[in-house]
């Protein structure tokens, strides 16, 4: 069954050979920016581009019809005016093309004289069952392994295991951007557009066979199939994390969707259920929909709901305590055994509690000792880590030509390379014990605040290492509950044992 | 299931209170002991054997906003009182009968229910009853079929989960008792067409725990 599904999709996301059919080379329209994207995202297969009366485009030799194009074409981006959809269907079906994304907007979504334009391109469609057909109205598909950046908008995030679905072209794009700016990397993208064909319940049963795929994103308005959805997802959450952002939730949104993408909102609370009784777990804004399958990536799965805090700065401390209180999370005492130890290293102003505070204490790799001594209580269940990365900060100040030891560039050599350093193995420590202990540490800072990750040394080394370093301890708690509520589901059907 | 075909072949867009619950009952929804008297000597006759002291009820499937018709009456202790309950109640407007009920103590008030999805189809809904049930919303909702730890998360969910457990006084809720019953609801779902929605508001916890329905109000029709 799994094997089925993995050919089927094979020539949509692993494609030989692709055509554009409505390539372009007037810069305003979309055959344009499609064929330029996936030159420029260096596609190392076959390109034609399909276009009535240009001999050539972009250096590639163009065809008048996708029939002429020499060979098989395992994929076509239908960019055709949507009068023009039915007939390049046709085209496509004859040359037994394998997979369509129909870029083409002005179907159902608009109104229900196009509803029936889409209906007919739909019966077509039909008569060659089993082809994935994207769209209609859709941005375009990634499949980073194939180096295949077939997209309106071009982006080159990091290749990574995350794989996403978007009913919307602005929310994919916004976790893209997302990605690149963090160092967290995805391995493919469809924006499903209006889902005429192929859905997004379709679209998470493949990510789920799909061995590249470690976690799934799914943004989605409203579902064309939901029964369909839940079966899905049944089956595929105990093996991969699902984190889903529901659009249209509110009776607000709601409205603002029946124009979008032409499908039905339904009620929040039964939504809610739900994902909840299938194991997807649900975000409610951008943020938490990115953090979360971050998290997923690099994460153990916690035994429980009991958090210690670990910060520097004292003012984080107290909002994360307050944030994992009003997510579930029980911030337990430490016990007398876990004081002794720490107590006998820390500085003697440290909190003596439970967030541990280190009130600024400077030392070898103070943070991981402590993490590592709060790891061995069997009372602790995970760890919320406060401050990392501060190595990058100061190389960030000292680019500003009025700092302090501008005029001293070998000095702050030294400051920045120590910091790093320090940096570097608290950073390793955390790798290192997450698995050692199997426990979850997640980490927030102030160091990411207002810039991510990218410029940041130690940050971008964690990101790689499928540790994304939140960026605040509200997310971090609210991460953590995430983590909690879904190993909580895999113990409660049996998916992994229950206690330790 | 034969409540449902009569119902429909009347025309019916309601259940009456007792056809409800006997549709309930016939999947193991726990129901208040009750049967439906079509005179005042029966009536009588019914409360005697269920024992006082017992509630009176107008029964009816057009029978509605039963509080503010005033057709119910309550902690009828003897055998006038049920009389002249019974007489008040038949007066107000025509009915199939009047339902004599056992009294059932508690006040812990949940609300069970049956919804029919758009999208997902038939849905079960749990959470806090009694009149703030509007007001405070205080629910949650599992996709038909429902399994027993599907029920079982529900209970921990709503807000006014510590109701469930030991509370001022009052034992425990089974929650055996209570998981069965929200299963049945989605059954009852996923077996009938012709049901669109259940209301049932009050379930009442007993002190002792055990769970009953008090009212409840089958809405059918289908598509």
């Amino acid at each position: 069954m799994e094997k089925k599904i993995i050919e089927k999709y094979r020539p949509l996301f692993y494609p030989q050979s692709v055509a554009v059919v409505g390539a372009s080379m007037v810069p305003t329209k979309w055959g344009f920016g499609i064929t330029h994207n996936i030159i420029q995202g260096k596609y190392p297969g076959a390109l034609y581009p399909i276009n009535l009366r240009a001999p050539e485009i972009m250096g590639r030799k163009a065809y008048r019809s996708i029939i002429e194009a020499p060979g098989s074409i395992d994929l076509a981006m239908i960019v055709v005016p949507p009068n023009q959809v039915l007939g390049a269907i046709k085209d496509c079906q004859t040359k037994k093309v394998g997979a369509v994304v129909i870029i083409t907007a002005g179907f159902s979504e608009v109104g229900e004289k196009e509803a029936q334009l889409q209906r007919d391109v739909v019966e077509q469609i039909r008569k060659t069952p089993g082809m994935p057909v994207i769209g209609p109205n859709c941005q375009g598909i990634m499949s980073t392994e194939s180096k295949l950046y077939a997209q309106i908008i071009f982006a080159q995030p990091p290749t990574g295991d995350i794989s996403i679905v978007s009913q919307s072209g602005n929310v994919g794009a916004s976790v893209i951007n997302w990605g690149g700016a963090n160092n967290i990397g995805f391995d493919k993208f469809v924006s499903s557009g209006n889902e005429a064909i192929t859905t997004t319940e379709d679209l998470i049963e493949y990510y789920g066979a799909d061995p590249a795929t470690r976690v799934i994103l799914s943004y989605v308005e409203g579902l064309k199939d939901a029964r369909r959805f839940l079966d899905v997802a049944r089956n595929v959450s105990p093996r991969k994390p699902i984190v889903m952002l529901k659009g249209g939730l509110t009776p607000a949104g709601a409205g603002a969707v029946s124009s979008h993408t032409a499908s039905m909102a339904g009620q929040a609370k039964i939504f809610e259920g739900a994902c909840r009784q299938v194991g997807v777990s649900l975000a409610y804004d951008l943020d938490e929909f990115f953090s979360t399958a971050a998290a997923f990536l690099g994460q153990p799965m916690p035994a429980g709901n009991r958090v210690a805090v670990i910060t520097i700065g004292g003012g984080w401390g107290v909002l994360a305590a307050d944030a994992a209180s009003r997510e579930g999370l029980e911030i337990v005492p430490l016990r007398q055994k876990t004081l002794e130890s720490l107590n006998s290293f820390l500085e003697s102003r440290w909190s003596h509690n439970n967030p541990v505070d280190f009130a600024a204490s400077e030392g070898q790799n103070l943070i991981g000792r402590a993490i590592e001594v709060l790891c061995q209580d069997s009372d602790i269940d995970g760890i919320i880590q406060l401050g990392i990365g501060y190595g990058g900060r100061i190389r960030e100040m000292r680019k500003n030509p009025s700092f302090l030891l501008a005029d001293n560039p070998a000095l702050m050599d030294l400051i920045i390379e120590r910091v790093e350093k320090n940096d570097r193995q608290v950073a390793d420590s955390i790798l290192e014990l997450k698995n050692k202990y199997s426990k979850p540490i997640v980490s927030a800072s102030d160091a990411v605040v207002g810039s991510g990750v990218k410029g940041n040394v130690t940050l971008e080394h964690l990101s790689r290492n499928n540790h994304f370093v939140q960026q605040t301890p509200f997310r971090a708690a609210r991460v953590y509950a995430h983590l909690f509520r879904y190993a909580s589901y895999l113990r409660g059907i049996g998916a992994i044992p229950s206690g330790r | 299931m034969e409540i449902l075909e009569q119902a429909l072949k009347k025309g019916q867009k309601h259940l009456s209170e007792y056809d409800s619950k006997r549709l309930l009952a016939a999947y193991g929804i726990p129901v208040t002991v009750e049967k439906l008297a079509a005179n005042v000597d029966e009536a009588v006759k019914f409360s005697r054997e269920i024992g006082y002291p017992v509630v009176l009820k107008g029964c009816s499937d057009k029978l509605t906003h039963k509080t503010e018709k005033g057709v119910i009456r309550v902690g009828l202790k003897n055998d006038d009182e049920v009389r002249e309950a019974y007489n008040a109640i038949f007066a107000v407007e025509p009915m199939d009968g009047v339902l004599v009920q056992e009294m059932v103590k508690g006040a812990r008030e949940l609300v069970v229910g049956l919804v029919r999805d758009a999208q997902f189809g038939p849905c079960v809904m749990f959470g806090l009853g009694g009149i703030y049930t509007e007001v405070l919303k205080d629910v949650t909702f599992r996709v038909a079929p429902l399994e027993e730890r599907d029920a079982y998360e529900m209970m921990s969910e709503i807000k006014a989960s510590k109701l469930l457990d030991e509370f001022r006084g009052m034992k425990a809720v089974d929650r055996g008792v209570l998981a069965k019953a929200l299963v049945a609801m989605g059954k009852i779902g996923l077996d009938n067409d012709a049901v669109n929605e259940i209301d049932v508001n009050p379930l009442i916890i007993r002190a002792d725990g055990k769970p009953v329905a008090v009212d409840a109000l089958v809405v059918v029709g289908g598509k």
